[in-house]
């Protein structure tokens, strides 16, 4: 609903960037795990981010509201791709809070265990549901389900609001030797 | 099961003996990560794929676990599940590829080079490694190179390389799972 919406807004819009660790589990339909993998999230509000999975994940996503690069240490590859496109789905943008960008995206319905359920608004987008948990108004958890059953869940912990940046977090420099190259569709 | 340990330089096997075993290997499970690319443009994906003697299961997944494709397959044809969920049939790989995807991948060939070997059906030229293990296989015009390999009975590829003309892919395994009669 409209409400639930500008509420869960309103909690993701209360801090300018936020730091956090995390551990990403894949699950699949049987309930079996499939992968998992821990990592730390950076983002600063509305549209810049940084995603890093440790090993053996081993990837870095990192975007500055124009550019996003996707740089795998383990392939030394590096992909790059315009900021807005179609990573739509991903824990970043909810966690940025863009209202714009969720508003387009998602409806939002707050249910009674206190747990934002957002709801694709285009239909076959593979994606069915995510659900986004708080903890003393702070984002605790996100449980992405999609039209297959299969679950991706990301607990995140040691979460720090307003830390202090150095300013050029989100502008990636590919290291030395690395293959760059443009984001095939 | 535990990291998997990376071969030295010392180990030493017997091509011949060493093919066949892995010829054998049917059944093997493996997860790992592949960047493809064709001239500047490019993408990595994770892969999980589990081989079984006569049908097979591949899932691939974009970066945050969006844009899962499943690609299944038996001798009656294949299945590929795109991430909008909707499914595609084909009678063989090379079909499924060539009508749904811009993207130059062997995958017919690729569950014989992810095991270090040809793939059986067509000519190749092989030279081996300082193990006697396969260093570089050409085949179908493709390329194939093994820059290491897990400490596995038989051993299996750990990163490999396949390039033809301007497609290029770099598969890096993380984890082999298969039982020893590999039935």
């Amino acid at each position: 609903s409209e409400n639930d919406l500008k509420q869960f807004i309103a909690l993701l819009t209360q801090y300018d960037n936020f730091k956090a660790g995390f551990v990403q589990s894949t699950v699949s339909n049987d309930d079996s795990t499939l992968e998992s993998v821990e990592g730390e999230v950076l983002i600063k509000r509305p549209n810049q981010f940084v995603w890093l999975s440790y090993p053996p994940v081993e990837q870095e996503i990192v975007s500055n509201g124009k550019t996003l690069w996707i740089y795998d240490r383990d392939l030394d590859q590096v992909t790059i791709q315009p900021a807005e496109s179609k990573i739509q789905d991903s824990p970043a943008v909810i966690l940025s809070g863009d209202e714009v960008q969720i508003k387009r995206l998602y409806d939002v319905a707050l249910n009674n265990d206190g747990v934002y359920v957002l709801t694709p608004v285009k239909e076959n987008s593979g994606l069915s549901s995510i659900q986004v948990s708080f903890k003393e108004n702070v984002v605790s958890a996100l449980l992405f389900e999609d039209s297959l059953g299969q679950k991706t869940i990301i607990e995140l912990f040691d979460t720090k609001t307003n830390v202090v940046l150095g300013g050029d977090e989100f502008d990636f420099v590919p290291p030395e030797g690395v293959d760059v190259l443009e984001q095939a569709e | 099961c535990a990291h998997q340990q990376v071969l030295t330089g010392g180990d030493k096997f017997e091509w011949k003996q060493h093919s066949e075993q892995v010829k054998n290997l049917k059944s093997w499970n493996m997860d790992g990560k592949m960047g493809v690319r064709q001239d500047s443009k490019g993408a990595s994906f994770n892969v999980a794929w589990k081989q079984y003697p006569t049908e097979f299961q591949l899932s691939l997944s974009g970066p945050l676990g969006q844009g899962a494709v499943s690609v299944s397959g038996d001798r009656y044809g294949v299945t590929m599940i795109d991430s909008d969920g909707t499914a595609h049939k084909a009678r063989s790989l090379e079909q499924l590829m060539a009508e749904n995807t811009d993207l130059i991948l062997p995958l017919a060939q690729l569950p014989y080079w992810v095991k270090g070997i040809a793939d059986p059906h067509y000519p190749a030229t092989i030279s081996l490694n300082e193990n006697n293990l396969a260093g570089q296989l050409d085949q179908l015009g493709w390329t194939v190179s093994y820059l290491s390999y897990f400490q596995l009975t038989p051993p299996l590829p750990q990163k490999l390389k396949f390039q033809q003309g301007e497609n290029s892919g770099k598969l890096v395994i993380k984890r082999w799972e298969f039982s020893e009669t590999g039935r």
